[in-house]
């Protein structure tokens, strides 16, 4: 009941902010006028003092404090015009007194309004604050990705076909320079195999920066290569399957998806004493769903440990895309990472 | 010796949008008396209508060609008709792509980082209606026919009833207990149960590793 009684004013208050002052003064005016001739024809008895306080409000919230002490005054005024023909004090003392506590009254009241106003307004740029701060850190990931990306992908699109090039150019000279019979050949030959190892060390390092490339087919190549990659660093088992041939033609869905897949494979690893880590890929009802599982020693360890900040930024990017993020861990069962992203072009979700 | 020079050379186009590494293809292509270029493209637009024109024996082509995929450009050539073979050359990793694009329709992968004279014996087999893949791809594809580690697998999945494979099934294809509850109108214990018993059966310690297997099974039964 409370609930849907501050809902109807907080609507009533956003229907206010539209208008504008001049009209809402005027109404409020009228209101006064209204309330106060109403008052004057019925007897004094009939006090309808409280709805004084209807206009008083409505002027504090639309043009603040000052304004809502001037109401209060013609509030009071009102009151007295309302009563001076037939009211119940004895003496004019009585009388006057009894204006100055009405006029007490109001003013106690534009003062508690602007109050409970002030406060709502901080608490609104607070949360607008919150909101700028949340889009800002979403912004930040987003330019880092971007930019890692960009790099990523000129190393490898770029940098990586030029020196194989190069290394071809090398092969043909070596291959000129042994048909004239020249000894400088394997010199030649050489620096085409130094070449090559530099192609190599290109592809590397375009891989760790960026490791999904930017066709559909490419978050289930890059979740294949982690999973290899992490296997032959750590010597666990570590398992890709992709049951559905799930593709992803959003770059920002597969990278996201990749870093939440390469966040709990490397939780699994540091904090979970994994044996094995499986890594699955699946779709379930209009969802993909990314399924990381370890057979370590669970979450209790982990949310204390170094986990939090893994944990955290796995969220923030399943939100990124809209989705959801669900770990299902036991002490001693291992640690079940599930992701559900929307596959179709998803939205923020709001971060409040 | 004169016979091979009286046949007309093989026609080979080009797809690949770095220029410098183009001009290198160009090159060692020209230097083998066998082949010719008869075309070049950066884009695929470019080498759809290359291709159409020129008539190719077999196709050189690239699959990432500014942000688009040469995958993308293997599928349009069959879906026109044009049954130039095509040999992928790529910088990505092989033993990622090799079995993708060769599943996409391509007839041999190779990366950027082989010698210019594994490039002639890739094109070389291509021409000659073969499919090249790297002895390391075929190696690993080889490996995972060995039956060995599988069927063993598969049959102990005899001694689970038919509702245990159900939900292991379900399992594998991603879904949780409360899902798999939904899923067959069952209680959430019932489905606790039923994992258990099939953990049980199959000598399978957790939960993970009860993921993992039954992710195997689907993903090797194409259920």
């Amino acid at each position: 009941m409370a609930g849907t009684a501050i809902h109807n004013i907080m609507e009533f208050h956003e229907i206010l902010r539209r208008q504008s002052s001049a009209f809402v003064i005027v109404c409020a005016l009228l209101g006064v006028v209204a309330i106060g001739w109403v008052d004057y024809i019925t007897g004094w008895e009939w006090s309808f003092f409280v709805f004084y306080a209807v206009p008083i409000v409505v002027v504090v919230w639309k043009a603040g404090q000052p304004a809502g002490f001037v109401f209060a005054v013609l509030c009071a005024a009102a009151w007295w015009l309302a009563q001076i023909g037939d009211n119940p004090y004895k003496t004019y003392w009585g009388f006057a007194l009894a204006i100055a506590s009405r006029l007490f009254y109001f003013c106690v009241l534009v003062v508690a309004v602007a109050a409970v106003d002030a406060r709502r307004e901080l608490d609104r740029k607070r949360i607008a604050t919150l909101e700028r701060a949340q889009e800002l850190e979403r912004e930040i990931l987003r330019t880092s990705e971007r930019e890692q990306q960009r790099i990523g992908r000129d190393l490898h699109d770029s940098l990586g076909p030029h020196l194989a090039a190069i290394r071809y150019a090398a092969n043909f000279l070596a291959d000129d320079l042994r048909k004239r019979g020249e000894p400088e050949a394997p010199k030649a030959e050489e620096i085409g195999q130094l070449v090559a190892e530099a192609v190599s060390l290109t592809r590397d390092l375009a891989r760790g920066i960026f490791p999904v490339q930017m066709d559909s087919e490419g978050l289930a190549a890059s979740l294949e290569d982690l999973a290899g990659t992490v296997s032959r660093f750590t010597g666990l088992s570590v398992t890709f399957s992709d049951s559905a041939n799930i593709k992803v033609a959003d770059p920002e869905v597969g990278m996201n998806l990749y870093r939440i897949a390469q966040e709990a494979v490397n939780n699994a690893v540091k904090h979970g004493s994994a044996k094995s880590i499986s890594i699955a890929l699946s779709a379930y009802q209009g969802f993909i769903r990314l399924v990381v599982a370890d057979d370590g020693k669970g979450m209790s360890d982990m949310t204390n440990g170094g986990g939090g900040i893994g944990l955290h930024s796995m969220q923030f990017r399943a939100r990124t895309l809209g989705g959801k993020i669900h770990i299902d861990s036991k002490p001693n069962e291992g640690t079940v990472v599930t992701c559900d992203i929307p596959q179709a072009s998803p939205t923020p979700a709001p971060l409040l | 010796m004169s016979d091979t020079l009286e046949i007309q050379p093989k026609k080979i186009f080009i797809v690949e949008d770095h220029p410098l590494f183009r001009a290198m293809l160009v090159q060692l292509i020209e230097k083998e008396l066998e082949m010719t270029v008869c075309g070049e493209a950066s884009n695929i637009k470019e080498a759809k209508a290359g291709i159409e024109k020129s008539k190719p024996d077999a196709a050189l082509v690239d699959i990432t060609l500014h942000g688009s995929s040469g995958l993308e450009l293997i599928k349009d050539l069959k879906s026109h008709g044009l049954n130039c073979p095509v040999l992928v050359i790529s910088m990505h990793e092989e033993k990622l792509y090799a079995e993708r694009v060769v599943r996409a329709g391509a007839r041999g992968y190779i990366s950027k980082q082989e010698p210019p004279s594994e490039v002639i014996k890739a094109i070389r087999q291509v021409l000659a209606g073969k499919i090249y893949v790297s002895e390391r791809v075929t190696g690993s594809i080889l490996a995972r026919l060995d039956p060995s580690s599988r069927e063993t697998q598969v049959s102990t999945l005899d001694s689970l009833s038919d509702r245990e494979i159900e939900v292991f099934q379900l399992v594998g294809r991603g879904l949780n207990s409360r899902e798999i509850a939904e899923r067959i109108n069952l209680g959430l214990t019932t489905v606790d149960t039923y994992r258990q018993r099939i953990k049980e059966k199959l000598g399978i310690k957790n939960a993970a590793e009860l993921y993992q297997r039954a992710v195997q099974w689907v993903a090797e039964s194409g259920i």
